[in-house]
């Protein structure tokens, strides 16, 4: 199992790509690609490769979920574990997005000195169910 | 060497807080518009966006409670704005009074923070010495106060995580009510009826605590197991707190096994719970300690305030012993660390004068010096001195010999000020701290609310339900008032059911819509009493300085509307309408200008491409003789160049409104010394008024009625003065 070196952020709030590239960074240790959109995800996604990918939910133009099905069609992100950002948790949204396939779904706003494990944990997880 | 984080974050957080102000004020400015639009729904659209903007980033940042008004702002509109049903009027008034609360929840002095940083304390030191000396001595003590105030009232919010709670139970109609008691308290609350999915929603919500029902259809103890199975997946458990109908041994004990914190029989008490969950989910800030430093070496006091601050210690220190009274009395220290030898007096001579006085017989003191003879030092013991460390001292020492000694002094103040049922200020405490607060609100020319409540019937409850139950209502109401009032306001309890509230900075208007939030909160509390649940109201009378001028004054117009809060029928507040005839605040500061000597010589530009607008103008100003130039718009403003540049530009709010708010900043940044106001038609007065919420000075309506050009020009000076 390789380790978790490289992360994708995605995320239109500037107050948020600073804290989450601190918490990932400077807490986390991890090499941090920020996108401003789902789009600017989409161009940038294959070429970083990343070991996973964070995506929240609302954004203005394409919306969370609508990335994910966007990335997934890349033949290489086909199992990038993608995990969702949102500040509405409800349990049939959990289950939903759960159902499309992301790896997990996390709340904002997040702790920023404990994103960096939460986000480790998943990622184990997610490879855990897979093999 | 590698930059800490914390550092990195704390930089983060000053200045996100910097911009609280304004994120608040375009909501405030979208939701006007969304009233007045008749709730169009792309209006609606952008409040809920920047609502949810805030949610998302407001708690990372330490603003956990606006953050989860934010988030209410939002869900309040999902149901509109994603299922098309328009807001009834009651949903309307809550997002309304959401919008309020959420201008009251912006740390107020954020704006000094974000321009100025406080003053080093080497700097302040200094030049109040300095002052001191040269100057006759009335001129020293009052700017130091008003400096210290501002620096005073920085810290307000600390890092808080979410309080979200989970609440499991399956009795639909219970949990309801539960829930709203427990959000009357600021808990944003979950409700879950069942058991299934809850690993995941607690990964996804990670809650401040759980509480959880024990009882569910799967079984007598299912709640329970669900909870040690949760518990066995984390690394850090969460606060967990049971409540179940069922009150035997085998219950609690398997609860204490699961890694319950706390177990609660049915019916649960909310006052109980809350106490429960403030102290799980820390919600008990810790007020960082205070220290006082005088020493005459100000290159020792820095090094000590810095490395006490590094320790989360707030610090000054002053090298004129002559000001420690004044110090002792604006600052506040928990704690005071002299130097044994000072050129004016000694540190002994010093510490004996702050002795003498009764208030301070509590304060700990600490002599630090480079004395090591015995005798000396024994000698400063018994003057009154608790402890006595030799220079020089590390870092770690000191911190370690000074905070213990904080913290205990702390906690026995906390005897003599607080009243011990509640846990506020008692009677004494509370009138001196009116006290403070009423020479603040005048020395900073601010507005200062107070509000004397009384709990209706209170002799009834004792009556019918008993003094414990009377007790554990006055409890419940303290906790609220701690709960959604700033840390800056002050809460005291005045005497039997009698509680008294003083809001610095908080318009008579500001303050009864925030009593009167307080007012159906308490109404809607429901206590529980041996016959069952009951609730209580209470009344309250709002006076306030400047309509009274003395503190007696006001005191006496909040009791005079109290009485007749009562008199019309209790569960009521009642501003007082009966003023002094005091001059408001415009009028004052405007009298004030008109005697000072030096007046402000204004040099206009007036942007603006409407002929009329410009005839208007240029007729006024040169009738004031004022200088001025004009241009057609902004974009040839940023060009203007003038040996002698404008300092007063006038522009027309149609260059500056709406997608062209961007303008604004650049007229800013380009005429850095110029106080920027919009000019509008009279008719669209609450447009202008708005642009000020985006950066304009102030606004001046046309055509102008007569004496608005010299109130605008004496505001503009007063405030030119204060900056």
């Amino acid at each position: 199992m390789t380790s978790l070196q490289k992360i994708l952020f995605v995320e239109d709030d500037p107050d948020i790509q600073m804290v989450a590239q601190l918490a990932l960074e400077a807490v986390g240790g991890y090499t941090v690609q920020m996108c401003s959109s789902g789009k600017e995800a989409l161009a940038v996604a294959e070429q970083f490769a990343p070991d996973l990918i964070l995506l929240d939910v609302m954004m203005p133009g394409m919306d969370g979920p609508t990335t994910l099905i966007e990335l997934r069609k890349k033949p290489s992100l086909t199992q990038t574990p993608v995990v969702f950002m949102t500040a509405r948790v409800q349990r049939h949204e959990i289950e939903q997005y759960l159902a499309m396939g992301a790896a997990d779904v996390i709340s904002k706003p997040f702790d920023p000195m404990t994103l960096s494990a939460q986000v480790a944990d998943i990622w184990v997880k997610a490879h855990e169910t897979r093999s | 060497m590698k930059p800490d984080p914390n550092e990195q974050f704390a930089a983060l957080r000053q200045r996100y807080a910097a911009q609280l102000a304004e994120r608040v004020a375009a909501i405030l400015s979208a939701w006007q518009h969304l009233e007045q639009s008749r709730w169009e729904k792309s209006v609606g659209l952008e409040v809920r966006q920047l609502a949810h903007k805030l949610a998302g980033s407001a708690a990372m940042f330490g603003f956990a409670d606006l953050g989860s008004v934010a988030r209410e702002i939002d869900l309040g509109l999902q149901a509109w704005l994603e299922h098309d049903h328009l807001p009834d009027i009651v949903t309307r008034q809550r997002l309304a009074h959401q919008i309020t609360l959420l201008q009251r929840m912006v740390p107020q002095d954020q704006s000094h923070t974000a321009e100025a940083p406080p003053a080093e304390p080497s700097q302040l030191s200094a030049t109040t010495s300095s002052v001191s000396t040269a100057a006759p001595a009335e001129a020293a003590p009052t700017t130091t106060a008003v400096m210290l105030e501002q620096e005073l009232s920085i810290p307000r919010e600390t890092n808080k995580l979410p309080r979200t709670i989970i609440l499991v139970e399956d009795d639909r109609e219970y949990a309801h009510t539960l829930a709203e008691q427990l959000r009357l308290f600021n808990y944003d609350i979950h409700l879950v009826t069942d058991l299934e999915g809850l690993p995941t929603l607690v990964r996804a919500i990670n809650p401040a605590a759980i509480i959880m029902d024990i009882v569910f259809p799967s079984g007598d103890l299912s709640g329970i197991e669900a909870i040690a199975a949760l518990q066995r997946e984390r690394t850090a458990p969460v606060p967990v707190i049971y409540i179940s109908q069922r009150d035997d041994f085998n219950a609690r004990l398997a609860a204490v096994r699961s890694g319950g914190h706390a177990y609660f029989a049915k019916p649960v008490d909310a006052g109980q719970l809350i106490n429960a969950l403030d102290r799980l989910t820390g919600n008990e800030e810790p007020i960082p300690l205070r220290v006082l430093i005088v020493d005459d070496d100000p290159d020792f006091g820095n090094r000590c305030v810095r490395e006490l601050e590094v320790a989360g210690i707030h610090a000054r220190a002053i090298t004129d012993p002559r000001e420690t009274l004044d110090h002792l009395q604006v600052f506040r220290p928990d704690l005071l660390i002299l130097d044994m030898y000072m050129p004016i007096c000694s540190g002994k001579e010093l510490a004996s004068i702050i002795r003498q006085q009764d208030r301070y017989v509590g304060m700990p003191i600490v002599f630090l010096s480079a004395e090591t003879n015995r005798t000396q030092q024994q000698a400063a013991l018994s003057l009154g001195a608790d402890d006595f460390l030799a220079k020089p001292i590390t870092p770690t020492d000191l911190v370690a010999a000074i905070s213990a000694r904080a913290v205990r002094a702390r906690y026995l103040q906390r005897f003599l000020l607080r009243d011990s049922l509640t846990g506020l200020l008692n009677h004494q405490a509370v009138e001196e701290e009116l006290a403070r607060e009423f020479a603040r609100a005048e020395r900073l020319q601010q507005p200062l609310s107070i509000a004397i409540i009384d709990i209706d019937h209170f002799k009834r409850v004792n009556d019918s339900y008993g003094h414990l139950i009377g007790d554990q209502v006055l409890r419940s109401f303290a906790r609220l008032l701690q709960q959604r009032l700033r840390q800056s306001d002050l809460i005291g309890r005045h005497g039997g059911e009698e509680f008294l509230v003083a809001l610095p900075n908080t318009s008579l208007t500001e303050a009864r819509t925030l009593i009167d939030s307080l007012r159906s909160s308490f109404a809607a509390l429901r206590h529980y009493g041996p016959n069952g649940m009951f609730n209580v109201t209470f009344s309250a009378g709002i006076a306030g300085y400047p309509h009274h001028r003395s503190q007696v004054g006001v005191m006496q117009a909040a009791d005079a509307a109290l009485y007749q809060a009562k008199r019309a029928g209790r569960n009521r507040v009642i501003v007082d309408a009966h003023r002094d005839d005091a001059p408001p605040f415009v009028l004052a500061t405007a009298k004030d200008t008109a005697t000072t000597k030096t007046e402000t010589v204004w040099r206009a530009l007036i942007i603006s491409s409407n002929g009329i607008q410009r005839r208007l103008l240029r007729q006024s100003l040169s009738e004031r003789g004022l200088m001025y130039d004009m241009i057609n718009d902004v974009e040839h403003a940023l060009k203007y160049k003038s040996p002698t540049p404008p300092n007063l530009i006038l522009v027309d709010m149609n260059q500056i409104e709406g997608t062209h708010t961007a303008k604004l900043v650049q007229l800013r940044e380009y005429f850095t010394n110029a106080r920027i106001v919009t000019i509008a038609p009279a008719t669209a007065e609450p447009r202008a008024a708005t642009t000020v919420t985006f950066g304009a000075d102030d606004y001046l309506l046309v055509p102008l009625a007569a004496g608005t050009l010299q109130a605008l020009l004496n505001r503009l000076a007063a405030s030119e003065r204060s900056n």
